[in-house]
């Protein structure tokens, strides 16, 4: 859809990428959430009503496009970390790029969930003192989720600004 | 930078944590499940559904209690606190030292009885908990936190006498093996000092309270004036006192039936001893809690703690200080005590210090705001040679040479009035620089406001109602409608009569309030962010708010009209004087081009007088392109932004015009987003984060490359950092 250049490709920035692992992540997270209605939709039509295929198609056909939509969501997410800041990307529709600073990074928080554990991947989180900021990064290896939690902490520690 | 994850040293809680958690959740959830299961035996069956889900949530707790405590662990690396929880969904949050705004150390009875504590490690936002420490390991972790958050810590490793506890701890848990002595009653018996602090150099006697679980008896440790729930209560007492007198009076119908009832309730022997044993009860329990409630002052730290069988003890720095509130209400008034809130952006409630004479809060808070100001001075200026009598900290090396990119103080603030707060406690003499005058305020919140009309129709109404038999009915709305209409008219006279904002060396103190009188300090350099602006209802007068944005503004995310008022630094005035005030409070405001400001906002228009000397460089101002007119049809002419004066101007609206000044090393993230609409108007929306409070600010969508610029800008501002002379001056601390 777009022709002219992206402002959210910024000149001489190379995005890192996340685990690829992610999808299947994702894509169990978002099984996990919509099976139990695409569930009740079918068993309502065949024991209530053929109507209720009707609701087990809209839920089917919305599990097949974030299906489509979560492998691109996953490639479109990078982060890069700069001299003083973070920048984070994200978003294929509603796109987004964060800028924090690290003097205004208040902690790093490193997250794992079940589902993350079994694929190997985590979460990382900047906290500002500004609750609107979200600037996560999901999909990390373990390992650079470690380093880039420690790396943040110092260069954050380094930066004297608290707030 | 050198990766070390591989091998963290954590440090595990104590094994008794398990046992602490499975008490406390068998006293938190046991108790409900047994009434609810007495409730379904004798009353209802429907409460089994209640005691089962209660069952069900105890059992998990008491299943899941060994995994979770083996899943909290904390470690101390050179750069930051990094603490481990979860065991189901597992985090770690690393904290760099600096960022530790107060530290809660928490010992409740059940821990007491296992000789084990918890700590809360505060910052914006969040609360780390840290549980299951040995009482020692908890206070020295304490210390070592209040230590390495000091703010002039740069260089970490650095040798700090009171930081016990080594940078790298061993795995193993240091459990002391004889639990503390669950005294926790004590101090109450022992000897107590003053009830009231004396004079101002020390607020109060020393205390000596053996508690085994503190140590830090140094400290002048004191506590709330006796007559403080008296003072607290007076208002609700009077009302309680009114509804009785009311109650009684229609009951009897006449005076004489009341004094009858009276004579007759005193002298039956079961009322007054009912009514005696009441407040006797009521007292006692003030007391006692009065009692188990301390603060002290040291040097660098704020403490406040609570005794008795549950002890908290919460620590702040005082250069984490944003503000200092001292308020006094009719009761205290009467008294002549006065009461602090002290405002530390800790996500927390701010921590308030309870009712003392009122010299001796003013006292306190000049001791409070004093240190922050000589650290700040100190920052500043560096080593001056005769600034280190409190605190002689040699900062200097680690910020080179402060002055060289020191803009020119801006405005009414020289540097000179800024050097003479350090040091001795005096502070500097106050300038009165408004007071808000009846004519504004009845301009303002009486005759252009909504409320006037809602008064006037509910009088008419209530008018009517009484003349016309039919329409008696009317009478309640009518009765409503001047409840409402009166308690808001109340709220905006009561805050905005007698508004006085008077600057004392860098900080502003704004008195208001009619019937609690309050006192807000807004400190030099902790200003975020300041507006300007103005209501749809005032359109054609000159009547704009002032409000600032600091870093402990109470979570009011709404910004409905009351909080509108609460949260203001000045309610309603002129804008000239609108001006002067934003510009105290944000120095950095009045470096800003002047016919950038005319431009921008509505109010300059014969306020402000352009140099043309001086003002009037080419300044990009960033405007709504007009090809998105229709993502904004009412507003894209008027949502402007320009990067001026070290920060970022932001106006909006068209009937209430805003305009908004962020120094830039305010903001504390940029946000570029586009959805699809602002893709197809090929736009971009920056967002700008800052910290939480009345102040919210989007820049309206911008060219790409005008976003980008924005956000590039911001970076540049972010490096300026270690540059601490050019970020004091622009309105700025070191670790706010």
């Amino acid at each position: 859809m777009t022709t002219e250049p992206s402002p959210f490709d910024l000149p001489g920035i190379t995005w890192q990428r996340v685990s690829p692992r992610l999808v299947p992540a994702r894509q169990i997270a978002v099984a996990l959430t919509l099976v139990v209605p695409l569930l009740v939709g079918v068993v309502l039509a065949v024991l209530v009503h053929p109507a209720f295929w009707v609701l087990a198609g809209v839920v089917a056909v919305l599990w097949a496009w974030i299906a489509i939509v979560v492998v691109r969501q996953v490639r479109a997410i990078g982060y890069v970390e700069r001299e003083d800041d973070l920048l984070i990307r994200k978003g294929v529709m509603f796109r987004n790029l964060v800028v924090v600073p690290y003097g205004r990074m208040q902690y790093v928080e490193e997250t794992q969930g079940p589902l993350a554990r079994i694929f190997g991947i985590k979460s990382l989180q900047l906290h500002t003192a500004a609750a609107t900021t979200d600037a996560s990064i999901d999909g990390l290896d373990p390992a650079e989720a470690a380093r880039l939690r420690d790396r943040l902490a110092s260069r954050g520690e380094a930066r004297l600004a608290g707030l | 930078m050198q990766v070390r994850s591989e091998a963290i040293d954590w440090v595990l809680p104590s094994p008794r944590q398990v046992r602490a958690r499975c008490e406390t959740a068998l006293w938190w959830l046991g108790v409900p499940l047994t009434l609810s299961a007495a409730v379904a035996l004798l009353w209802t069956r429907w409460a089994w559904l209640a005691a089962a889900v209660l069952a069900l949530w105890l059992v998990w707790i008491l299943a899941t209690a060994r995994p979770h405590v083996r899943g909290l662990a904390w470690t101390a690396t050179d750069d930051a606190f990094v603490a481990r929880s979860g065991w189901w969904v597992r985090s770690v949050r690393s904290l760099p030292w600096s960022r530790v705004r107060s530290v809660e150390l928490s010992e409740g009875i059940i821990d007491t009885r296992l000789g084990i504590a918890s700590l809360v490690v505060k910052v914006p936002g969040l609360g780390i908990p840290v549980k299951g420490l040995a009482p020692d390991e908890a206070k020295a972790l304490r210390d070592e936190l209040l230590a390495r958050s000091a703010p002039d810590k740069v260089l970490p490793g650095e040798a700090r006498g009171t930081a016990p506890v080594s940078s790298a701890p061993d795995s193993s848990v240091p459990v002391s093996a004889a639990p503390v002595a669950p005294d926790g009653s004590v101090v109450t018996d022992t000897e107590e000092p003053q009830h009231e602090p004396a004079p101002p150099p020390e607020p109060a006697e020393p205390a000596a309270t053996p508690e085994a679980a503190e140590p830090d008896l140094d400290f002048p440790w004191f506590r709330a004036h006796p007559l403080s729930d008296v003072a607290e209560s007076f208002s609700a007492l009077l009302g309680l006192a009114g509804i009785g007198a009311y109650l009684a009076l229609r009951e009897a119908e006449d005076v004489g039936g009341v004094l009858d009832w009276a004579t007759r309730t005193a002298t039956d022997p079961r009322w007054a001893s009912l009514a005696v044993a009441v407040v006797v009860a009521i007292a006692l329990w003030s007391e006692v809690s009065r009692r188990r409630t301390w603060w002290a002052l040291d040097d660098d730290v704020l403490h406040q703690r609570s005794t008795g069988r549950a002890r908290t003890s919460t620590s702040v720095r005082l250069d984490r200080i944003d503000g200092v509130d001292l308020a006094s209400s009719v009761g205290a008034r009467l008294f002549g005590l006065a009461q602090l809130t002290v405002l530390v952006a800790d996500g927390d409630e701010p921590m308030t210090v309870g009712h003392q004479r009122r010299e001796a809060a003013e006292a306190m808070r000049e001791r409070l705001l004093s240190h922050g100001a000589a650290h700040l001075d100190e920052v500043t200026a560096g080593p001056a040679p005769d600034a280190g009598s409190g605190s002689a900290r040699s900062t200097a090396e680690h910020h080179p040479a402060p002055d060289a990119d020191r803009p020119a103080p801006g405005g009414a603030r020289t540097s000179g009035e800024h050097h003479a707060a350090p040091g001795d406690d005096r502070r500097p003499a106050r300038v009165r620089l408004v007071r808000t005058d009846r004519r504004t305020v009845v301009r303002a919140f009486v005759l252009r406001d909504p409320v006037a009309a809602a008064l006037v129709g509910s009088l008419v109404l209530a008018v009517v109602a009484l003349t016309v038999p039919a329409a008696r009915e009317g009478l309640f709305l009518a009765a409503g409608g001047v409840a409402f209409a009166g308690r808001r008219a109340w709220t905006q006279i009561d805050q905005g009569t007698g508004r006085t904002v008077e600057r004392a060396g860098g900080d502003l103190h704004v008195a208001s309030g009619l019937a609690t009188r309050t006192e807000k300090t807004v400190r030099a350099g902790r200003v975020h962010a300041v507006r300007l602006g103005t209501r749809p209802q005032w359109w054609g007068a000159d009547l704009w708010t002032v409000t600032v944005l600091t870093g402990s503004d109470d979570g009011s995310d709404d910004e409905t009209d009351d909080d509108e008022l609460s949260g203001a630094l000045l309610p309603a005035a002129d804008a000239a004087t609108a001006l002067t005030v934003a510009q105290e409070a944000l120095p950095a405001l009045a470096r800003v081009d002047r016919r950038l400001l005319a431009d921008l906002w509505p109010g300059a228009r014969g306020v402000i007088h352009p140099d043309p000397t001086v003002d009037g460089a080419p300044v990009s101002v960033l405007r709504m392109p007009d090809r998105a007119w229709w993502l904004a049809p009412l507003t894209w002419r008027v949502r402007t932004a320009a990067l001026a004066g070290d920060g970022l101007l932001v106006r909006t609206g068209r009937l209430a015009p805003r305009v908004t000044f962020v120094p830039l090393h305010r903001v504390q993230g940029v946000a570029l987003e586009q959805g699809p609409l602002l893709r197809r108007a090929r736009v971009v929306t920056v967002a700008v984060h800052l910290v939480d409070g009345p102040v919210k600010v989007d820049v309206g969508p911008l060219e790409a490359a005008a976003a980008q610029h924005l956000a590039a800008e911001l970076a540049v501002a972010a490096r300026k950092d270690l540059r601490v002379g050019t970020m004091s001056d622009a309105g700025g601390t070191l670790c706010a």
